[in-house]
């Protein structure tokens, strides 16, 4: 059964974020893509959902006859999003049986009602994915994922929260930074830039931004 | 600047009920601070008559200057405290200390061309009306002393002119007398005649100045001796003062202590507003997070409104059935 996916935002809000993606970084050549934050409830799987969203939209409408052009979302241990609130934490198929025991890419993703997006949910613990990743096959069977999907969507953990949002984002090819307008403070901020590789560091999504002024103000100022 | 703003914004609510309770807190604190002062008033008429409109000074600005340039001499604002606190020796409660402290309470003003009051506003209720009648004591003196200055001034002046005068008739009279003693029947139409009547007439002339003067000056010995008596000096008390029972809050202290709470109360919020934006280390616009990072913002996703403040606000449902959430999903 496919897996009704959370709830979508705006998409037109995404489609910002995807054009930049393609014009700042050229994300089009990028397979996977990695979404983390500083700390938790900041935003990251919404934003890495999202994305996922457009990706697989752009994928249809513009690349009919690429191949793969399919869209993989993977539960990396950012949180409890709905896949994991559908399934329970020992469903088969997911992330941490595939990096265990192998086997071929098409036996951990599902489906969803978007045609073209598939949830690798995480399919066990967070500790037990902690002490698979440490590992080179693993982060080989994650690269193994673009053979079959165009882009593979990372929600990693928050990078001050556990070191497997680290060792995770070596893996991506390019890592995205969600940050909380309002919440977030600065020094978390920049500690974690210090944590992930400035190479591969996109840019940020700032999330939740709120108008700090009325806008007849701001036209004054 | 846009960040102090910022900061007032966000909480707009909390500053503004915290400058309304500073406000109140003030106020309530200065009226309870605020010295409780009582009014003691009297009034005083100012004989004389109103000149034509804008031929000069009416008789209540003529007195009250010269009452305002009393009061500015230590002299008579330190006879006015004596006055006050002879009967008994009590001094008063508050402190009156010094001339300053008595001209800083002390009000006196025109209310019509003839009318003058005199207040005194202080912390002892009993003080006040002793320091008004003292006033008004002193200023009655110190008149009646210029008046009576001014006759005695007047009075040297018409002693010395009866002095000449009466010189000036007895040496017109000797010297017809010793005419007549030359020449005691001149021929009529001789020039002894004429010499004659001509001395004859000067010393009547003499003779009726002298007389004229001596009468002015038994009419100003009339006037000095009635100003010494204590006739009307040039005004007289319609109000005299009295004890005031309930205290009274002038309005001028009160606007005082007020723009005071006011300012106090705003200069209280600004600290705190610029307290709070210099401890404010959070991310809240592109602009902090480029500053800080160097990194190109790539989206900048809005606040959404939770599903209850939608739903108090009218808004939609969104179609899928699902509950819908807020931005921020773990």
């Amino acid at each position: 059964m496919p897996v009704a996916p959370w709830p979508a935002l705006d998409s037109s809000l995404f489609r910002d974020l995807y054009t930049r993606l393609v014009l700042q970084v050229g994300c089009e050549a990028t397979r996977i893509l990695a979404v983390t934050s500083a700390l938790d409830g900041e935003g990251k799987t919404t934003v890495a959902l999202n994305l996922s969203i457009e990706l697989t939209t752009q994928a249809m409408l513009w690349e009919p006859v690429l191949d793969p052009r399919d869209v993989l979302l993977v539960e990396c241990g950012g949180g409890e999003s709905c896949v994991t609130q559908q399934y329970a934490a020992t469903v088969s198929g997911g992330l941490v049986q595939y990096l265990r025991n192998g086997g071929s890419v098409d036996d951990a993703p599902k489906p969803t009602s978007i045609p073209g997006l598939w949830v690798m949910p995480l399919g066990g613990d967070r500790e037990s994915l902690s002490l698979l990743i440490r590992s080179g096959h693993s982060r080989e069977r994650l690269r193994r994922l673009t053979e079959r999907f165009a882009h593979v969507v990372l929600d990693l953990p928050s990078v001050l929260v556990t070191a497997d949002a680290q060792a995770l984002a070596e893996v991506a090819d390019l890592v995205i930074l969600v940050v909380r307008a309002g919440v977030t403070l600065s020094r978390h901020v920049a500690r974690a830039l210090q944590e992930l590789d400035r190479e591969k560091l996109a840019g940020i999504v700032l999330n939740d931004e709120r108008p700090v002024l009325p806008g007849w103000v701001e036209d004054r100022l | 600047m846009k960040r102090y703003l910022a900061t007032f914004y966000r909480r707009r609510w909390f500053y503004s009920i915290l400058l309304f309770l500073l406000l109140g807190m003030t106020a309530i604190g200065m009226y309870a601070v605020a010295e409780e002062r009582y009014r003691s008033t009297a009034r005083i008429w100012v004989v004389g008559r109103s000149p034509e409109a804008g031929a000069g000074a009416s008789p209540a600005q003529q007195q009250l200057d010269i009452l305002h340039q009393l009061v500015q001499t230590d002299a008579f604002v330190a006879a006015v405290l004596r006055d006050a606190i002879a009967p008994g020796g009590i001094r008063p409660q508050g402190g009156l200390r010094s001339a300053a402290d008595v001209r800083a309470h002390l009000a006196y003003t025109a209310e019509g061309p003839n009318t003058v009051s005199i207040s005194f506003s202080g912390g002892d209720p009993e003080f006040g009306p002793r320091i008004v009648r003292g006033t008004i004591a002193q200023l009655e003196r110190w008149m009646l002393e210029s008046r009576l200055e001014q006759d005695a001034e007047q009075m040297r002046y018409y002693q010395e002119q009866l002095r000449i005068l009466r010189a000036q008739a007895r040496e017109s009279s000797e010297a017809l007398r010793a005419f007549e003693a030359r020449h005691p029947n001149p021929m009529p139409n001789s020039s002894e005649a004429a010499e004659r009547a001509e001395l004859s007439r000067v010393s009547e002339v003499a003779s009726d100045l002298y007389t004229a003067a001596e009468q002015r000056l038994r009419d100003a010995s009339v006037l000095e001796t009635g100003a010494a008596s204590g006739q009307p000096t040039g005004f007289r008390v319609l109000d005299p003062p009295s004890a005031p029972e309930t205290p009274s809050r002038p309005v001028r202290e009160a606007l005082q202590y007020l723009i005071l709470g006011i300012g106090a109360s705003v200069a209280l919020l600004l600290t705190t507003l610029v307290f709070v934006t210099w401890q404010d280390r959070v991310v809240r616009t592109p602009e902090d997070l480029e500053s800080l990072t160097n990194l190109p913002v790539l989206a900048r996703l809005p606040h959404l409104r939770t599903p209850r403040s939608r739903w108090l606000r009218g808004g939609q449902r969104r179609a899928t059935g699902h509950r819908a959430s807020g931005v921020v999903a773990e």
